[in-house]
């Protein structure tokens, strides 16, 4: 036992972020917390035994992170916001499965009867809006048709007033689900930074423009996100808005929710599973705000 | 040690070929399936031919994950949900199955086998694709790249939009 | 066996390269190993054990096995004459590694991650292969060794720089590395290791390391002149061209946006195999 101890106090611990739709704060402080620590948040919930849940999840989006709590791998925590207090997992009942269904078959668009699997994305899932739920008929990896509902809601404004770090957020997340950690790191560490007060705007958006370079102009990104649902005019937005704002000009605000949530079926249809996964990303509604929703 | 070898290899073959139709998982018997094959590269390397039994390891497991893909196209069904027999019509396959053996086993006794003469090549490789190509070698090389660049050429042209374009 | 017990000091090695250059201690994969190694190893409900078991412990064991022909100067753990077929064999593992781990979960997220490996490897293995027969065709053999010693001061990454560059990506795109690991992409939440945990996540992931390590090993005979160098033993130059290799592969990680098959697909196909063909149309026609 002493060598086990021994490792699980070695052990660096990552935890599997969760966020309800009002959790932002907590989650940005959550973020700025692990960069702090030289600790990386897990990417699945199988891959940890630490589960991070940030501000008040609804009924519906409650229920579903104690579904993924309850399969996390021991030694299971449950850790607060600031990454301190912790409580351990009580003992599990065992899963309680219906038969499983055989997939279903349908006529994919090449005339050929292919399985077809009923898989949602989010709302437990990590670089993924907070409380968005998207439930996919996939043929393989093509998507064949999509649901979007908003599992929890929230009627703060954390963004409010906040133009250039909630851009910056959105785009770290963009970026991540792009594949490029170091980018969007970059992004994160320059919404914390707006958001802390402590750099000047005007060193901000000095310090933004080779970074918008690098990214804007990045030959793969642009050959990634070109023709794929409007995601590369979103990322080029983004980058421009981000830049005005920090200089002080007026942004366009964001559109409402709803209007996102309204678009995804569509242009989710016919797409690849990681195309989905860009144009969900570049759409970035944000549920936790009632009030243009 | 190598006739202990030869003989573990022999009959994890044989067994993984069979298993191939006893389990009930596309998956399973793909992958016993390149078992077998592999045992059977083994055996090759055994006999001092390394490069086509090393060839053999290569190309099996691409065929076989090729197998995998069209079975992937074909049925999104992770880990096999459902068990399903690997038999289809089993008298049939019976038949054609035991007249192949007694084929070939009737082969392996019945043909009069060649003494060894010389000594095995220093280089099997060279000697090997000397036999089999000869003096057409080069004409072999230009064909093998033609039928390449066919066969690609053949796909794109074929395709008007692949599986991801609208 | 000293040479695989360094190639898998190397995979060490590239894996704290890759969290120092995302800004994380150097200790951190040692951390995250002891974290792996007591974390419970968790099953999914209606997995396919033993085929995931077989798919996270080959990866490890084809790294291994491919080191073995690994030339460091003239050593090398197993002298054959076919080292380079070897070694394209052992990387092919690594298909049925990702393929398996990813079906037998039994999630549809880890199959998505296994079957675009898939996609990406028969796209990515002829241009690789490719890359591989340029040199043998120019050193008249298969032997690791003897192709590095054929290249008499002229490094064949210098007069073949399309095969070499070919090997580079093509050899990021067979280890899933980089701006090529879309397989174990963020988008799917990791991929075909999504439902990986514990130790099973920790041996997957260790083997994916080796592979690179042994990719960047394989270079230096193929491309960049083997053992030699001036005043150096041959097996230091071995090492350091290895470390200069890896420490390339790694970084690309850090520098790029990963490539979704769906789009890079065609590349492989329309770019990479013609410029391979020609290549080696040119190296014939110049060794002959």
């Amino acid at each position: 036992m002493g060598l086990r101890g021994f490792a699980r106090g070695f052990a660096a611990p990552r935890p599997f972020v969760v966020s309800a739709a009002d959790g932002t704060s907590d989650r940005l402080a959550v973020e700025a917390e692990l960069r702090r620590r030289g600790w990386r948040p897990a990417l699945s919930p199988a891959q940890t035994g630490t589960l991070v849940v940030c501000g008040t999840p609804g009924a519906a989006l409650a229920e579903a992170i104690e579904t993924v709590w309850r399969d996390m791998p021991e030694p299971r925590v449950r850790a607060s916001a600031d990454l301190e207090g912790v409580e351990g997992g009580a003992a599990r009942a065992p899963l309680e499965l219906d038969d499983v269904p055989m997939a279903d078959r349908a006529d994919d668009r090449d005339g050929l009867r292919l399985d077809v699997l009923h898989v949602p994305l989010g709302p437990v899932l990590a670089d993924w809006p907070a409380g968005l739920r998207v439930d996919l008929t996939l043929q393989g990896d093509v998507v064949q048709d999509a649901a979007a509902t908003a599992v929890d809601t929230a009627d703060g404004s954390f963004w409010q007033g906040r133009p250039a770090a909630s851009r910056l957020d959105g785009l770290a997340r963009l970026l991540r689900v792009a594949g490029w950690d170091a980018a969007a790191e970059r992004a994160a560490v320059l919404r914390d930074e707006t958001l802390s007060g402590a750099v000047p705007d005007r060193a901000l958006a000095r310090r933004f423009v080779p970074f918008a370079r690098r990214v804007g102009r990045s030959r793969l990104l642009r050959w990634m996100t070109r023709d794929v649902g409007g995601v590369r005019a979103a990322l080029d937005g983004l980058l421009r808005d981000i830049g005005a704002a920090l200089e002080g000009r007026d942004v366009p605000p964001r559109p409402p929710w709803r209007a996102a949530l309204d678009a995804l079926p569509a242009l989710l249809t016919g797409t690849e599973l990681g195309e989905a996964r860009l144009i969900v990303a570049s759409l970035d509604p944000d549920l936790g705000t009632a009030a243009d929703g | 040690m190598e006739a202990v070898a030869f003989w573990v290899l022999a009959v994890a073959a044989v067994g993984t070929g069979v298993a191939v139709f006893v389990v009930d998982s596309m998956a399973r018997a793909t992958f016993a399936l390149l078992a077998s094959f592999l045992c059977a590269g083994g055996e090759l390397l055994l006999v001092g031919l390394r490069y086509l039994g090393v060839l053999v390891v290569l190309m099996m497991i691409m065929e076989m994950l090729v197998m995998a893909v069209f079975m992937v196209m074909y049925m999104m069904n992770p880990a096999g949900l459902m068990p399903m027999s690997m038999t289809h019509n089993r008298r049939g396959a019976l038949a054609v199955a035991g007249g192949a053996f007694a084929a070939l086993a009737a082969g392996i006794l019945l043909v009069p086998w060649p003494e060894r003469r010389g000594r095995p090549p220093r280089d099997p490789t060279v000697a090997l694709g000397d036999a089999v190509m000869g003096s057409s070698m080069l004409v072999m090389m230009v064909i093998g790249v033609a039928i390449l660049a066919t066969m690609i050429a053949t796909v794109v042209l074929a395709t008007h939009r692949g599986r991801y374009d609208a | 066996m000293v040479e695989v017990l360094v190639l898998g000091a190397l995979a060490v090695a590239a894996a704290t390269l890759s969290g120092t250059l995302a800004g994380r201690p150097a200790a951190a994969p040692f951390r995250e190993a002891a974290r792996l190694l007591t974390l419970q190893r968790r099953r999914t409900v209606r997995a396919d054990v033993l085929l995931t078991r077989i798919g996270v412990v080959s990866l490890p064991m084809a790294a291994a096995l491919a080191a073995l022909v690994v030339p460091f100067g003239g050593r090398v753990a197993l002298s054959t004459s076919v080292g380079v077929v070897w070694f394209n064999a052992m990387e092919v593992v690594a298909w049925a590694s990702v393929w398996l781990v990813g079906w037998g979960v039994n999630s549809a997220y880890a199959l998505v991650g296994g079957y675009r490996f898939v996609a990406q490897g028969l796209a990515y293995e002829l241009p690789h292969m490719f890359a591989l027969i340029t040199a043998s065709l120019a050193a008249h053999s298969l032997d690791l060794r003897v192709i590095g010693g054929a290249q008499h001061g002229l490094w064949y990454a210098v007069w073949m720089p399309v095969a070499f560059a070919v090997y580079l990506v093509s050899t990021l795109a067979m280890t899933f590395w980089g701006p090529f690991g879309h397989p174990l992409g963020a988008d799917l939440a990791g991929g075909a290791a999504l439902e990986l945990s514990g130790p099973d996540l920790l041996v997957f992931l260790a083997g994916r390391y080796g592979l690179l390590a042994v990719s960047a090993g394989v270079a230096v005979p193929l491309f960049l002149g083997g053992g030699a160098g001036p005043l150096l033993p041959g097996w230091s130059w071995s090492l350091v061209k290895t470390c200069a290799v890896l420490s390339l592969l790694v970084w690309t990680r850090h520098r790029l946006p990963v490539l979704r098959m769906d789009r890079f697909m065609t590349a492989a196909w329309t770019v990479l195999i013609p410029a391979t063909l020609l290549q080696m149309l040119v190296v014939g026609i110049v060794v002959v």
